[in-house]
């Protein structure tokens, strides 16, 4: 299996009104084609950050940050991020959200209306295609940022704590269909998240952030305690 | 219609009820303070001959005439500040340094610049317009959320769409509250205009009726710009809440 991306030694420092302030210091990671990788921290650890960098709406001040092989460039349509506010446009309808992410392309369908609805049904959305995001509870507003994400067809799907708003059980059940979902679509999926069990029960792969930081190539609940461990906070 | 529309009226009705059983009592001088049913036997008397709705046409054709050339050309430079630092260098110090001027401030240079008649009024009601019009639409654009343009940079919209999709839906709410002050604003400044540079309008029929002594058509003219203010005041509302159908207007 290729890597569909590849950081090689990143650094990444924000400015700061008197010195830069250090993210990342030599943070090396791979991401496999097809794969689900967590990416897991404390709050402040440079989650938010990493996603940035993969969107290419920042830039690393060194080191090598690979997509498909070459250097990551500007943003664009083959890497799309669901953020965790779900960024829906409240003025255009749930249909009219994924409609905006098809006739943004180059080439855009043809009936724009029935691939819009088609994306809807994927999420199971279709019957409430009409409605406006402050009309959808948190999980549909989540759905409806998916869709829009898949009509781009990304090769990499960035989803920025997608499920921080909702309680307990609901996170559990829509990150199950979540998962089912990325993996119907064979999507490359980068998952950010500060709860240890979800990104072990998540992600094929793990980065976990704070400290120095370090990749599980097979995670399972059972290294959550080495996880806290490595946080100190045991 | 609003849940309680009926219940707002019963303070007013009651404050008429109250003002015209003082008047008939006599504690209230019909000079100093006309009481309604003098108000209105004034008004409908000035309707009879048609004095009144030539007034009131004069003066609404005096505001929407300003209004809707200021809506003209300060929403596109709203939205060119809102959406450009270098425009927003450019414009927004002038913009700022002539907005707290009152519209009022501005009529004797535009007596000298337009002479007496309409001229100066409608540059008046322009004015009045054109500088909530500007900021709140500028304002508008700035308040749509950098993570919606971050989509669209990440889905390759083209400019065009981004402004039809994203920058005039996402300023809109603002767009019309600011053309909901505006109008307020020109009906302000039609008023005063009248009063001083022109030969019809209700501000003129203020201005004339207080140098006869005609106290309640004074009043009657003022009861119709309070009246016109809250009918176009609704309209804007009920346009602003068709336009916005995502929230609340």
């Amino acid at each position: 299996m290729s890597a569909l991306v590849e950081a090689r030694d990143l650094h990444f420092s924000h400015r700061g009104r008197e010195k830069p302030h250090p993210i990342f210091q030599g943070l090396s990671f791979t991401v496999e084609e097809g794969k689900i990788l967590s990416v897991v921290g404390p709050s402040g650890c440079g989650k938010s950050t990493l996603l940035s960098l993969l969107l290419g709406l920042l830039r690393p001040s060194q080191g090598e940050l690979l997509f498909e092989g070459a250097p990551l460039g500007e943003p664009s349509r083959k890497r799309m991020i669901v953020f965790q506010n779900h960024a829906l446009f409240p003025w255009l309808t749930c249909l009219g959200n994924v409609v905006f992410a098809l006739e943004s392309s180059a080439a855009p369908p043809a009936d724009l209306r029935a691939e819009g609805l088609r994306l809807l049904e994927r999420v199971g959305l279709e019957k409430s295609a009409g409605l406006y995001p402050g009309e959808l509870s948190g999980g549909m507003q989540q759905r409806a940022g998916i869709a829009r994400a898949l009509a781009a067809k990304p090769r990499l799907l960035l989803l920025d704590e997608p499920f921080s708003s909702l309680d307990q059980i609901r996170r559990h059940q829509l990150l199950g269909e979540l998962a089912e979902l990325v993996r119907a679509s064979k999507t490359t999926v980068v998952f950010v998240t500060h709860d240890v069990k979800e990104a072990l029960r998540f992600g094929d792969q793990a980065l976990v952030l704070g400290g120095a930081p370090f990749m599980l190539t097979q995670p399972d609940e059972t290294q959550e305690k080495e996880i806290y461990a490595h946080w100190n906070l045991s | 219609m609003p849940k309680h529309f009926f219940l707002s009226f019963l303070p007013w009705l009651a404050l008429l009820f109250l003002w015209e059983l003082a008047g008939q009592s006599g504690a209230l001088s019909a000079f100093v303070l006309p009481w309604p049913s003098l108000v209105l036997t004034a008004a409908w008397s000035h309707a009879a001959t048609g004095a009144l709705f030539f007034d009131i046409a004069w003066s609404l054709v005096r505001v929407f005439g300003g209004f809707f050339l200021a809506v003209l050309l300060a929403t596109p430079l709203g939205l060119l500040i809102g959406l450009s630092e270098r425009a927003s260098s450019i414009f927004e110090p002038a913009v700022h340094f002539l907005r707290p001027i009152p519209p009022v401030a501005w009529i004797p240079l535009a007596i000298v610049w337009f002479g007496l008649g309409n001229g100066p009024a409608f540059f008046l009601t322009f004015i009045a317009a054109f500088f909530p019009v500007i900021v709140s639409t500028a304002h508008g654009v700035r308040s749509i959320p950098a993570q919606h343009f971050q989509v669209a940079r990440c889905l390759e919209a083209s400019r065009s769409l981004v402004f039809r999709r994203i920058v005039i839906p996402g300023a809109l709410p603002h767009i019309l509250a600011g053309f909901r002050i505006g109008f307020g604003i020109s009906w302000m400044a039609v008023v005063t205009a009248e009063m001083i540079a022109a030969r019809s309008g209700l501000g003129h029929l203020i201005h004339v009726s207080q140098d006869v002594l005609h106290t309640d058509l004074v009043v009657a003219g003022m009861l119709c710009i309070g009246l016109l203010g809250l009918l176009f005041d609704i309209l804007l509302r009920g346009l602003a809440r068709r336009l916005t159908p995502w929230g609340p207007a």
